[in-house]
């Protein structure tokens, strides 16, 4: 039995699952329009609800973690943090360290380790002010400078860095554009 | 016969779980999954108190609150807010906007069974 008494019979994982995936194509679109306030809002709330959803049905330790995400996006919406490469990097690994957590597999030392590190991050984007790149709207030329950043050859049949980085298939959509644009994203 | 309780969240797990409580202490309940479907409900539904979530897409808490309060029938309709603690301010927004009250997330099942009865007399 939870400390609050409640239990969602499964409901509130998959309805976090559910946010966790709303989040991911909310950071997509903030690194597309970083400007756009129903997108920062929107992350906001996935955020806020998986964090006060979690604390309902016993799950502190994603309460927690999720506190400090949730404080920065609040000065982001608040347009006092702009979105910064760095913010949505670090946001997007703060939602597979919750995934795990609701998986049950983030016990280990090594994880805990590993999610307060990710929240000492956050904290230290807050306190410098978010001072890292800073995701502005894509003009002529800009996203091919990003995609070069991943240091491999862009064509449409080289699997992009995300499937070889991650365990599971990504859950971020991204379009494939070709080698004509040179965008080049991953597919979930 | 039963008194009626409107509860309205955009998490469908909270929603239960709330639903839940209100139904064992002998409450009917109404789900609402944001502001607008609160109003759209409320305006076919007579209810005795709302339990609003704060962040809402569509239309949220505070949105609520000040729509209610404008309806000459609900200038009484205790409003009860749902909300983490770190939102101080939202808290002030909402009793500036007209709640009666809140309860702070978590919360227990009798917590939120006193808060109720608390403001139903």
């Amino acid at each position: 039995m939870t400390a609050t008494g409640y239990a969602s019979g499964g409901l509130f994982e998959q309805e976090a699952f559910e946010l966790l995936t709303d989040l991911e194509n909310g950071l997509l679109r903030a690194e597309e329009a970083p400007e756009d306030g129903d997108t920062i809002a929107g992350i906001f709330r996935a955020l806020h609800t998986i964090k006060g959803s979690a604390a309902m049905f016993g799950y502190d330790n994603i309460s927690a973690f999720l506190h400090e995400v949730e404080s920065v996006f609040d000065l982001v919406r608040s347009r006092l943090l702009p979105v910064s490469r760095d913010l949505i990097d670090l946001t997007l690994s703060a939602g597979d360290e919750v995934r795990r957590m609701l998986q049950g597999a983030a016990d280990s030392e090594e994880d805990r380790s590993r999610a307060k590190g990710i929240i000492a991050s956050f904290a230290s984007l807050r306190a410098n002010g978010g001072n890292g790149e800073e995701v502005r709207r894509p003009k002529s030329g800009a996203a091919q400078k990003h995609a070069e950043k991943d240091h491999l050859p862009h064509t449409a049949e080289t699997p992009p860095k995300c499937f070889q980085q991650r365990r599971q298939p990504p859950a971020v959509v991204r379009r494939i554009d070709g080698a004509r644009s040179g965008k080049h994203y991953c597919t979930a | 016969m039963n008194k009626t309780i409107m509860t309205v969240d955009d998490s469908a797990s909270i929603r239960q779980a709330v639903s839940f409580t209100l139904s064992q202490a002998g409450y009917d309940v109404i789900q609402a999954s944001d502001g607008n479907d609160a109003i759209n409900k409320l305006k076919a539904s007579s209810v005795r108190a709302v339990l609003t979530d704060l962040n809402m897409p569509n239309l949220d808490g505070i949105g609520l609150i000040k729509w209610i309060r404008s309806q000459p029938s609900h200038r009484f309709l205790p409003v009860i807010l749902l909300t983490t603690e770190s939102q101080d301010a939202k808290k002030q927004e909402g009793k500036a906007a007209g709640a009666t009250g809140w309860i702070i997330k978590p919360f227990k099942p009798e917590q939120l069974i006193a808060v109720l009865k608390k403001v139903l007399g």
